[in-house]
């Protein structure tokens, strides 16, 4: 997913290959849609919470949590992160 | 009736002293006969098997075999059985030693029916476990057992504490289920001190850091080892003593949520992998604190497949960096293409503990979440589901991404060593047939009738968990396509064992210096006083000078004119 | 005269006579075996004596024939039998592990001056022990002391540090000497009677500023003896700087038998009549507890393995102070256990370094770096004699801690509950600083430094006696029962004031 300059191009593996990548990427875009539209059809029988009966709930909870996840939690390295050897120095 | 030779710590245990006098060619066999032949012992035990034992006057019981602890020593054996065939190549005499002896003080803490058998158990893990931690020998490791060690031990004085409380409330030092609170609603002392022994070694928030601490210095196989037993036990004993204890709930549900984060924006990938120790053990001890059927068998069900995939995770984590010497984000990256059978075993590990429908993870996963639904508690139900998204991001997705994808390192090894790779296809078999084929596992859960109506299978449950994890790999696709996905950077994070690594460290030395300068102060004064009386002593009655070398006599004789005054004065005017 | 009758006298009496005849015999092995050979004797006299006051009950023996108030009268209860037969036991184990030790650490001249004052001090140990007469415990302790000084300094063939540290501690013993002598004379004053029944039945009622100076003087004078703190400053050099086989013997027994006196001067000549008692019993505790912590944290910095176990030997004394302390028959009872499993942990560490001393000429902390690999069995009894000082399951030192632990909590009460954790706390650094001589024993072999040429093992006859203490240590883990009953009974008697009476 990288992009490589011409002299390691013979590097190029498998998982490197434009076509996989575009083959994965639709691969996972139809699985999604696929996911979606199943929610329609296949209902819990007894609900214990309201939005157990959206039939999109549990894919919008884990796209956008997951978004969340990376975008938010990066910022926490600027408040925790130190250099590899912090400890080292101190101890 | 069961015997001692039943006991698989006692079998274990002997074992580890037997196989350092063996030749180190004949180590790991006999390591693995030792196992097998512990294994048989535990096929002929009975559910409902004790031992009982009057010592000092106490009754005690050695030995309980139940359904509970059934299930944590079948999947213990299996663990140390992994970690033998992983680590062929180790011979050396103290890791081969620790690798028996410490899984043999938690298999022994598992059966244990009394609180003082537990104790002695319980402290002999933590002694055992040790020498895995400092086993590379260098400085670090050392310090960062040092930390172990007194976070450990300090765990045992709790235990020990809660027990004699215990013992005085109750006079009884079985092993059962206990109230955290009294009728009133006060925490009982005994059930608190326990709780919280406990808590440290099943890695509570704020009381976790002994484990990124220490687990990623070990050595590849004395991670594995480290990360199954130590928090397992834990689980188990919250289980067996709090089941039902609503605090367990946000305890636990915190414990799912804040490794996350550390684990996102960490380098290195075995401290990762130990976060996500933490989180795992979060979802167990919500589960446990539900306490209804469903979600204890969820809890327990869990723990057992955890062991399993999280080994796996461990042991690909372990043989990308036995091939390249690290394990950094960082300096890893695009091994697909020279260790694809690890690859794919890591795959299998990934998707067990992201709980795709047809992996281990997801079979009992949803008996946790179940327990949250039927307390009606959305909140808690909530974050479970987010946890969920979060364990895909560390160990379903980064794992994986940064070891064998992302940016190409150059590294290309060989393929793992073939000992590594039967160890990982075995975790890996047993990964997916849990997944596929989980009514053994439900055979042994504690609560029959409960998983008799449960089926994992459902369509919606199957439908709910593809949208949840399909759309989150969907966020991760794109993020990483329009470039918003964090690249790695090599850094310490600080967590919270920084308060006492750092500032906790410095006030100690403060400390330590202050008294020393009162000290000094204070013995300088009094040496000065004596001098000074000695001195004129001297000029009056002292023909030689000798006594002069020898002052520190006189400070011993002062002091014992102190204690004498004080004396007279305590019994003069006090008494 | 038959022979049950005079052996309550025996035990005594035969090392004194053995002493100076050791004197005139030719030096090199001679003076040893026949130490030995008394040592051994000893041991046997002790333990048929032991049995006879476990079936009979208190012994009393009139020295001469002359009755209590006037002669001296010996008086063997269970507390002091058991403490004859602890003495006794390691004599029997340390003198024939002196041999070989000495021969290298002592001029083969001195040899029969050492194993007289050995004797010596071995009789006046046993003396005082076993006498039922205050004055004569003063004497016997003099006896003792004054030879310990001089096996003390003998340690300066190796080390000349040896000669101070005798001198430290013959200037402090005689204080100590100095200030129970005084009590003593106080008590005669207010009662014109040393023997210790007479001194009880006399002393009930009093409580006046005499007895109270007399208690004060002789609780300090043998607080000094058995290096209370802070009185124990002239222990941890005296023990380093000893030749090896006295340290091993000094640590299990002298001052064991200190604290046996002053439990005898607490429980049987002053008594529980004494209003005192229980300001004097939290004395007891608070210093206890100090020495636990302070000792301890002075072991953890010390680069001298026999430095170290000589501080960890004053945070021992701590915790029999504080059974003691407690007042109750479990108290005392869980004291005497420690007393005595302390005896053979100690003996089997010091015996140990002695036997690294005898081969690489050294006590530090560098000299241990693999000795499991060098000497295996040194090494490994080491751990197992300090896995029972930290107070590992299995092994004796387990067994008196949970004793303390459990005679603590059972008192009740804020002080007793708390000093029940802090001796958790405090076995928490002795495991801390034990687990730093187990891991340097546990590292490969040094490549550089002067501690890297092979040794021969040890002679045999240090190993095995070295592993009797272990496997003590061992079988008192497992097999605790007996001792626990015994020091539980011996406890009741001492405490139970009319079973002090003469039967």
């Amino acid at each position: 997913m990288s992009h490589h300059s011409p002299e390691d191009k013979k590097n190029i593996g498998w998982a490197d290959h434009p076509a996989f990548v575009r083959g994965f990427l639709w691969f996972l875009y139809l699985s999604c849609a696929a996911a979606l539209v199943a929610g329609f059809f296949w209902q819990k029988e007894h609900p214990h919470f309201a939005v157990e009966t959206v039939p999109v709930f549990f894919a919008g909870f884990g796209f956008v949590m997951f978004s969340l996840i990376v975008l938010v939690g990066q910022h926490l390295r600027k408040l925790v992160g130190r250099p590899e050897n912090y400890y080292q120095e101190r101890e | 009736m069961l015997e001692l030779s039943d006991n698989p710590g006692v079998i274990l245990l002997l074992g580890a002293f037997i196989i350092i006098a063996l030749p180190t060619i004949m180590r790991r066999p006999a390591m693995l006969l030792i196992t097998g032949f512990s294994a048989m012992r535990l096929m002929g035990m009975e559910v409902g098997d004790q031992t009982v034992l009057s010592l000092f006057g106490l009754d005690l019981t050695p030995m309980k075999f139940d359904v509970l602890s059934r299930l944590f020593l079948i999947v213990f054996h299996i663990a140390v059985t992994l970690n033998i065939i992983y680590s062929w190549g180790v011979k050396n005499a103290t890791e081969c030693w620790a690798s028996l002896a410490y899984p043999a003080a938690a298999m022994g803490g598992v059966l244990a029916g009394d609180w003082i058998t537990l104790f002695i158990w319980w402290e002999l893990a933590a002694l055992t476990s040790v020498f895995l931690v400092w086993q590379p020998r260098t400085r670090e490791t050392y310090l960062a057992g040092m930390r172990y060690m007194v976070i450990q031990i300090a765990s045992g004085v709790l235990l020990l504490g809660g027990i004699v409380i215990l013992f005085r409330q109750s006079g009884a030092l079985a092993i059962g289920a206990l109230d955290l609170r009294d009728p009133s609603g006060l925490f009982n002392p005994a059930a608190l001190m326990l709780f919280i022994a406990i808590g440290v070694k099943s890695a509570f928030p704020l009381l976790h850091n002994w484990v990124q601490d220490s687990y990623p210095k070990s050595t590849l196989g004395g991670t594995i080892i480290l990360s199954v037993f130590t928090t397992k036990l834990a689980v188990y004993l919250m289980a067996r003593v709090f089941a039902g204890t609503p605090e367990l709930i946000w305890i636990g549900a915190v414990m799912t949520i804040f490794p996350i984060f550390f684990a996102l924006i960490e380098n290195d990938l075995r401290k990762v992998l130990s976060y996500s120790i933490n989180n795992q053990v979060g979802f167990m001890l919500t589960g446990i604190g539900f306490g209804t059927a469903a979600s204890m068998n969820g809890a327990v069900g869990y723990a057992f497949s955890n062991i399993i995939f999280e080994s796996l995770l461990f042991m690909s984590v372990g043989a990308a960096m036995y091939r390249t010497g690290t394990s950094k984000a960082t300096e890893l990256g695009g091994l697909y293409r020279t260790m694809p059978l690890t690859l794919m075993f890591c795959l299998i590990g990934a998707l067990s503990i992201s709980a795709f429908p047809g992996f281990a993870g997801f079979v009992t996963k949803g008996l946790i979440l179940d327990g949250a639904a039927e307390g009606h508690n959305f909140i808690i139900w909530l974050i479970l589901l987010f946890a969920s998204a979060g364990v895909l991001e560390h160990a379903g997705i980064k794992i994986p991404y940064f070891t064998f994808f992302a940016h190409d390192s150059g590294k290309r090894p060989k393929e793992a060593p073939p000992m590594m790779l039967i160890a990982m296809g075995l975790s890996a078999v047993l990964s997916v047939g849990i997944g596929l084929y989980p009514e053994p596992l439900f055979n042994l859960l504690p609560y029959q009738e409960q998983i008799a109506d449960y089926h994992p299978y459902s369509a919606y449950h199957i439908v709910e968990q593809l949208q949840l994890l399909l759309f989150a790999v969907l966020a991760f696709a794109l993020l990483i396509k329009f470039k918003l996905y964090p690249p790695e950077v090599p850094s310490t994070n600080l967590d919270f064992d920084w308060l006492y690594r750092v500032p906790g460290r410095a006030l100690l030395f403060k400390i330590v210096s202050l008294i020393v300068s009162l000290w000094r102060w204070l013995w300088g004064g009094a040496q000065e006083v004596v001098t000074r009386v000695m001195a004129r002593t001297h000029r009056t009655h002292g023909p030689e000078g000798t006594l002069a070398r020898n002052w520190p006599v006189g400070f011993m004789a002062l002091w014992t004119a102190v204690v004498l005054a004080v004396a007279l004065v305590f019994l003069y005017w006090v008494a | 005269m038959d022979f049950i009758a005079q052996l309550p006298v025996l035990p005594v009496v035969l090392p004194f006579v053995a002493a100076p005849l050791c004197l005139l015999l030719p030096a090199g092995r001679a003076p040893w075996v026949w130490a030995t050979l008394v040592a051994w004797a000893t041991f046997a006299l002790s333990l048929i004596l032991l049995e006879q006051v476990w079936i009979n009950g208190t012994i009393s023996y009139a020295m001469g024939g002359w009755s209590a108030p006037m002669g001296i009268a010996y008086r063997i209860d269970l507390t002091n039998g058991m403490v004859l037969a602890l003495i006794s036991f390691v004599a029997a184990v340390v003198f024939p592990y002196a041999g070989p030790s000495v021969r290298d650490e002592i001029a083969h001249k001195q040899t029969p001056a050492f194993y007289t004052a050995l004797l010596l001090c071995f009789a006046g140990l046993i003396g005082v022990t076993i006498t039922g007469d205050a004055f004569n415990v003063f004497v016997f302790l003099e006896i003792s002391s004054l030879s310990t000084y001089v096996l003390v300094a003998m340690g300066a063939g190796r080390d000349r540090r040896a000669l101070t540290a005798a001198f430290n501690y013959l200037v402090m013993g005689t204080i100590g000497a100095t200030f129970f002598v005084i009590g003593l004379g106080l008590l005669y004053m207010a009662t014109g009677t040393l023997n210790m029944i007479d001194l009880h039945e006399r002393l009930v009622g009093q409580d006046n500023r005499v007895v109270k100076a007399a208690f004060a003087f002789i609780v300090t004078g043998l607080g000094l003896k058995l290096a209370m703190l802070p009185l124990h400053l002239w222990l941890p050099p005296a023990y380093s700087y000893a030749p090896s086989s006295i340290t091993a013997f000094l640590a299990a027994t002298a001052t064991k038998v200190a604290v046996y006196i002053m439990l005898r001067f607490l429980y049987t000549v002053f008594g529980f009549d004494f209003p005192f008692l229980s300001v004097a019993l939290d004395f007891f505790l608070i210093l206890g507890v100090a020495g636990m912590f302070v000792a301890s944290l002075a072991a953890m910095f010390q680069d001298d393995i026999k430095m170290m176990l000589a501080y960890s030997s004053v945070a021992q004394i701590g915790y029999m102070l504080l059974g003691i302390s407690l007042g109750t028959v479990d108290g005392v009872a869980a004291g005497l256990l420690h007393l005595v499993n302390h005896a053979f942990m100690k003996a089997a560490l010091f015996m140990a370094v002695g036997c690294v001393v005898l081969r690489l000429g050294s006590h530090q902390l560098s000299a241990f770096q693999g000795l499991a690999k060098r000497m295996p069995w040194t090494a490994w009894g080491m751990v197992i004699a300090a896995m029972s000082l930290a107070g590992i399951p299995g092994t004796a030192g387990f067994i008196s801690k949970f004793a303390l632990l459990q005679a603590s909590f059972d008192k009740g009460g804020l002080t007793p509950t708390i000093a029940g954790f802090l001796i958790v706390l405090s076995s928490l650094l002795a495991v801390v600083y034990l687990m730093r001589v187990v891991r340097v024993m546990l590292q490969p072999l040094p490549e550089s430094g002067p501690f890297t040429k092979p040794v021969v093992r040890p002679p045999l006859l240090m190993r095995v006696s070295l592993w009797v203490m272990v496997l003590a240590n061992i079988y008192f883990g497992l097999q605790g029962g007996g001792l626990i009953a015994l020091t539980r009974r011996a406890a009741s008697i001492l405490m139970g004031v009319d079973a002090g009476g003469a039967m």
